[in-house]
């Protein structure tokens, strides 16, 4: 069989929908995971136990149940214990993002750990108060160390997106599927797809080396 | 002793206790300072000198005991009860001593000025162009008039520790605390530091300063307290104290310092023989 990527190109509407779709579910769910993340991140860093134990158990949670099996339960077993309804789309943000806040929770927690304590105890003695110090003090210098690991995970979420294929969402790799099967030509479509997948992430994570050389110096 | 009344105790501790796990770091010390008087806190490493400092502005929160500053309550725990304060209001009395640490802790991501800035703003709100002219001021009085601009990883060990100082005075405290503010220096770098020290001395400052400058203990205190297991082992004016003898750990501990000065004593008679100067006592 000759190797034919036209094929897949005459799908192009399909395909550019389908990257929309990833897209916007990677948007979507890093702000969910970044908002959620930073919350839990704050709980794990205040001085009071319980707290600390929440946060803990809610990252060793997300990080430890696979993504697929996360999405599964979101979809079809979370709406009976809760007696809701809810939407494939819905369940595919709320599964990836709760994923995405545990990973996220970890990256802030161990920047906002690896300042020096010194730093905290100088804005102690000037007065300051845990917000200032949080704020002007130690999140400014933390966030330098924490964009390579957080553009890590962003990539890892963009891929994770593929997941949503199994609630039925239409994302890149569905439509990849969807088109294979109309056509018959698997070889094409799942390479042009892996290919589309690392020319999409390849300057990000090219971007971050960037970053983190900058950061060595 | 007499409880801390007297108007013109700046600070007070009674009492101090702290563990660290089954570590009994510092076991019951009592210390006042009065106003302008330079205390010199000296003892081998691991005694409690840090502990003992960072209790006095509860940076380090003792098990037990009694911290005033200017009249003020700061921590109690004592048989009688627990005094509850907020964290903005252990702020509140915190701020009346400013603190200089071993690695300076100048803020990295800020030049010196915003560093010494910083607290009058955030803090106290002063207005900038106040807290800037003063910052100014300060970096003049620090022998650093050109370093404003310049971020902490472009200055030296001395001109960071200077910058640290002057933020701290920034803040206008009442008591200044320094723990081994050369200790982290090039020896080299040691003098500018210290004669930034001597400098707030002359000028009246209340300080009390862990150092293992033994000789510059000697020159600048008023009172060297001798630390020792956890406890204030010996106390006094820095001549009786360091020359007596009377305490043997003291006298071993001091002694390590003066059989390092005879074997330089050569260098130094050397140095000092073309020159007329009459040097520095005791050093
Ligand atoms: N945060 C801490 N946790 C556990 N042990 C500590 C801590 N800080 C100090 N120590 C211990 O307490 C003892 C006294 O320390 P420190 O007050 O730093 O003494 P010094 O400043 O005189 O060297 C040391 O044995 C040290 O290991
Ligand atoms: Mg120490």
């Amino acid at each position: 069989m000759k190797f034919d990527p036209s094929i897949v190109f005459r799908n192009w509407d399909l395909l550019a929908y389908g990257l929309l779709i990833t897209l916007q579910y990677t948007v979507y769910t890093c702000a969910i995971g970044l908002v959620i993340g930073l919350f839990v991140a704050l709980l794990q860093l205040t001085p009071w136990r319980p707290l600390r134990w929440i946060g803990r158990i809610w990252v060793e949670f997300f990080r430890n149940i696979p993504l697929l099996v996360l999405l599964l339960w979101t979809y079809y077993a979370m709406p009976i214990f809760l007696q809701i309804q809810i939407s494939k789309e819905m369940a595919g943000i709320l599964g990836l993002g709760f994923y995405a806040s545990g990973f996220y929770a970890e990256i802030l927690r161990a920047g906002v750990q690896s300042i020096d304590r010194g730093q905290t105890d100088a804005a102690m003695v000037l007065g300051m108060s845990y917000i200032q110090r949080m704020k002007r003090i130690i999140l400014p210098q933390a966030l330098r160390r924490m964009v390579p690991p957080l553009v890590g995970q962003t990539i890892m979420q963009l891929k994770n997106t593929t997941l949503l294929s199994v609630l039925t969402i239409p994302d890149l790799l569905y439509q990849a599927g969807y088109i294979s099967s109309t056509t018959y030509r698997p070889m094409e479509v799942y390479t042009v797809i892996g290919i589309l997948f690392v020319l999409i992430l390849f300057p990000l994570s090219a971007l971050s080396r960037r970053f983190e050389r900058k950061e060595a110096v | 002793m007499m409880t801390a009344t007297s108007e013109d105790v700046v600070l007070s501790v009674r009492g101090i206790e702290k563990s660290f796990g089954s570590q009994h770091v510092l076991r019951g010390v009592d210390l006042d300072v009065h106003r302008g008087e330079v205390v010199c806190l000296i003892g081998a490493s691991g005694s409690g000198k840090t502990s003992l400092l960072r209790c006095m502005n509860l940076l380090l929160e003792p098990d037990q005991g009694e911290a005033v500053i200017e009249g003020a309550p700061l921590f109690r725990h004592t048989k009688a009860g627990r005094l509850k304060l907020s964290s903005a209001q252990v702020s509140a009395v915190r701020i009346k001593t400013g603190m200089v640490f071993q690695n300076f802790n100048l803020f990295p991501h800020r030049t010196a000025l915003e560093n010494i800035i910083e607290a009058p703003l955030v803090v106290k709100k002063e207005p900038r162009a106040a807290a800037e002219a003063r910052a100014r001021e300060l970096l003049a009085r620090m022998g650093l008039p050109d370093a404003g601009h310049k971020y902490p990883s472009q200055l030296s060990g001395g001109q960071q520790q200077r910058v640290a100082i002057a933020r701290a005075l920034a803040m206008q405290p009442t008591i200044m605390l320094f723990d081994e503010p050369t200790s982290a220096l090039d020896p080299e770098l040691v003098g500018e530091v210290l004669s930034a020290i001597r400098q707030l001395a002359a000028e009246g400052m209340t300080m009390v300063i862990v150092t293992h400058e033994i000789g510059f203990a000697y020159e600048l205190a008023d009172r060297v307290v001798f630390m020792d297991q956890g406890v204030v082992a010996a106390s006094g004016p820095p001549r009786e104290l360091l020359l007596s003898g009377t305490n043997p750990r003291l006298a071993a501990f001091v002694s390590r310092f003066t059989e390092q000065a005879r074997l330089l004593s050569p260098l130094v008679a050397a140095a000092a023989a073309p020159s007329t100067t009459p040097l520095a006592k005791g050093m």
